[in-house]
């Protein structure tokens, strides 16, 4: 997944020095566990509102850097959240597995 | 991007920040970021901005409300919402940006050369816009200019001269005009009175106007106008407009020439809409026969001269009146887009013949074709009467010797002005009735309102337009008519809160004595009636002064 992230920035965002590209991917990691948390949390705590909003940013972050499974996911998460439907467990469960080998590959 | 941008970026998510900065580095702009709404609002505030990059779902306040505040410190400052919401095809939120003019979308899955696109497209449409707006704003300033300098050249609305009195009303179609007017008195006791018509409007046209206005002053100045006559005018005018105006454009005109000590008119007609003639006697109003002289206007034709035999002459009574104007005045349309028709401005004419007050004809006229409908100028309009000064009208019942039972006089505002005319007016009062306290009345009357007038409007008739016409007319047994015509603003009277009907005038005086006793109180008390009339920027106020009883005729 990292290695597609990179090729976007390169290819669309015309952003083609490494330690850039290191950097974004630092950041884009940094908002991923924070929206992340806060989607798991609002979700135990059944706080839709807020967990609709952290998949929302989660959905732009990971729709300005390529992260395209992310943004799918995100996207699903925040359409449950809002419309009323209770299948989060499913796509939280694949939004961590998603996570995790994120955090896997960038830290290689 | 070759320009310099000034970029603020908005949103909540810092790494969208992030990403942006990382994206526009080496683009020649300076991007500075928030990641909330107050924030923004107040970078916004302490420096300009081409562009905003603006987030919907902002928190506490979203990108609309933002955009709103933004609004009020720059309403036409691009904003470009950077968004993922557009996923869900909302048509709502579509429409929400699409409100407002200057607001762009773009999805954040944007790749950078469309947000270089976006920016570059938004920022270079909003300095087309300011520079437009500025241009139009030093434009509109210039024609302002342009305006007051066409004022200048141009006479006051009412020329009051030996046994000549005139009014005219001059309305460009837009801002400046290319109608060009004037009154000169000649050596010789004539009046050559002009009227032309440049072909064209707006700056090429007022241009062409000043010049000849200008030309027409100096040439009053510097020649003998002795025994001159309308074909020798032409003929000047037609070199000066082939030789230095470069003959590339025409004008039409019409060159008149009155003797009031014969009755006499000599004119003649280039090209223009003939003289009309307002008979009293004969009841109508009806255009002076040119027996098919006259013809091509100025720069038609450079080599062609015109002649003597062509300048139309004929005689005409004390109190006929005569009508000059520009075509302008027959292209007024309605509503339905329909041409004054000619025959309903003699008749309108005519019927203006059975008053017997002096009236300004051309306010008059103008005034009465919006009431019926006519009030679309598609031209510039110039409308002109020209007549004898009653002063020099003899009573026709009581025979030659008779002293005249009207006095003009044409004020400046000042209070030295005012005060000389009332005491002369005064003097005529006291002459014709033998009635002191009513002259002292009259007096008081003209002296409160003409320095009411002088007070509260002294600085906003500097200009040329700013003379007061006061006509004080003898009806025996026991009245006196005070007519003055003003072409005060109504923004200036209504700041005046000058009333339109006795009742209003009762009302307001009572509301006055309680805090001057002066100004109308005192014209209240000392005039029987009081009406006012508005035509077309001119003021017209009438006051009855009635006798405390008939004095020997």
């Amino acid at each position: 997944m990292k290695a597609e992230i990179e090729k976007y920035i390169v290819a669309n965002l015309e952003i083609d020095d490494a330690e850039t590209i290191a950097m974004l991917i630092v950041a884009y990691g940094e908002a991923l566990n924070e929206n992340c948390a806060i989607i798991e949390a609002a979700a135990a705590a059944g706080d839709r509102q807020r967990a609709a909003a952290a998949a929302h940013a989660l959905k732009g972050a990971s729709a300005n850097i390529g992260a395209q499974p992310f943004y799918e996911v995100a996207r699903d998460l925040e359409k449950l959240f809002r419309g009323g439907g209770d299948e989060a467990q499913h796509l939280l469960q694949q939004l961590a597995e998603l996570r995790e080998q994120f955090i896997g590959e960038a830290a290689h | 991007m070759v320009p310099t941008y000034q970029i603020l970026a908005v949103d909540d998510e810092k790494f969208t920040l992030v990403l942006l900065q990382s994206c526009l580095k080496d683009e020649n702009c300076t991007l500075v970021t928030c990641d909330n709404a107050l924030d923004a609002l107040e970078e916004i505030k302490k420096r300009p901005f081409d562009v905003i990059l603006l987030d919907i779902m902002l928190g506490a306040i979203d990108g609309f409300e933002l955009r709103k505040l933004i609004r009020d410190v720059n309403p036409k400052l691009p904003i470009i919402f950077l968004t993922s919401l557009m996923d869900d095809i909302d048509s709502r939120l579509i429409s929400r940006i699409a409100d407002d003019r200057y607001s762009y979308y773009l999805n954040k899955t944007f790749k950078k050369q469309q947000l270089k696109d976006k920016i570059e497209h938004a920022v270079t449409f909003y300095r087309e816009e300011q520079e437009a707006a500025k241009f139009y704003r030093h434009l509109d300033f210039e024609l302002g200019l342009a305006r007051e300098v066409q004022r200048v050249l141009l006479p006051p609305w009412c020329s009051l001269n030996g046994d000549l009195l005139s009014t005219y009303l001059h309305e460009p179609c837009f801002r400046v005009s290319g109608d060009v007017f004037d009154i000169i008195a000649l050596e010789d006791g004539r009046h050559l009175v002009f009227l032309g018509d440049i072909v064209g409007h707006g700056v090429q046209a007022a241009l062409y106007m000043s010049a000849i206005q200008s030309y027409l002053k100096v040439q009053h100045n510097s020649s003998s106008s002795q025994a001159l006559e309308p074909h020798e005018v032409l003929n000047r005018l037609g070199v000066f407009f082939n030789n230095n105006l470069r003959g590339e454009n025409h004008m039409t005109c019409l060159v008149a020439i009155f003797d009031f000590r014969r009755n006499h008119l000599v004119f003649q007609n280039a090209g223009h809409p003939g003289i009309i003639r307002c008979s009293r006697r004969e009841g109508r109003a009806f255009e002076v026969d040119a027996q098919g002289r006259g013809g091509f206007p100025i720069g038609w034709f450079p080599k062609k001269t015109y002649l003597a035999e062509d300048n139309v002459e004929c005689d005409f009574d004390d109190d006929d009146v005569f009508i000059l104007y520009t075509d302008g005045l027959t292209d007024l349309q309605n509503e339905a887009e329909e041409a004054v028709d000619k025959q309903v401005m003699l008749d309108l004419l005519g019927a203006f013949t059975e008053q017997t007050n002096v009236i300004p004809t051309p306010f008059l006229l103008c005034s009465a074709l919006e009431q019926i409908g006519y009030s679309f100028p598609k031209d510039d309009v110039c409308v002109a009467e020209v007549r004898k000064n009653p002063e020099c009208i003899l009573s026709p019942s009581t025979g030659d010797g008779e002293p005249p039972a009207v006095m003009l006089r044409l004020i400046n505002l000042s209070t030295v002005e005012v005060s000389r005319c009332v005491e002369q007016f005064g003097v005529f009062v006291q002459e014709r009735t033998g009635d002191d306290e009513l002259t002292t009345r009259v007096e008081l009357l003209l002296s409160e309102f003409l320095n009411n007038v002088v007070e509260h409007d002294g600085e906003t008739h500097a200009s040329v337009q700013s003379g007061i016409l006061v006509v004080v007319k003898i009806e025996p047994p026991e009245m006196v008519l005070a007519t003055i015509l003003d072409r005060r603003s109504r923004a200036v009277e209504e700041k005046l809160n000058i009333p339109e009907n006795a009742a209003e005038v009762l009302e307001q005086c009572n509301r006055t004595l309680t805090s001057s006793g002066r100004g109308l109180a005192i014209i209240r008390t000392i005039a029987t009636s009081i009406m006012r009339k508005h035509f077309k920027g001119l003021n017209q106020t009438e006051f009855v002064i009635k006798a405390e009883k008939p004095w020997a005729s």
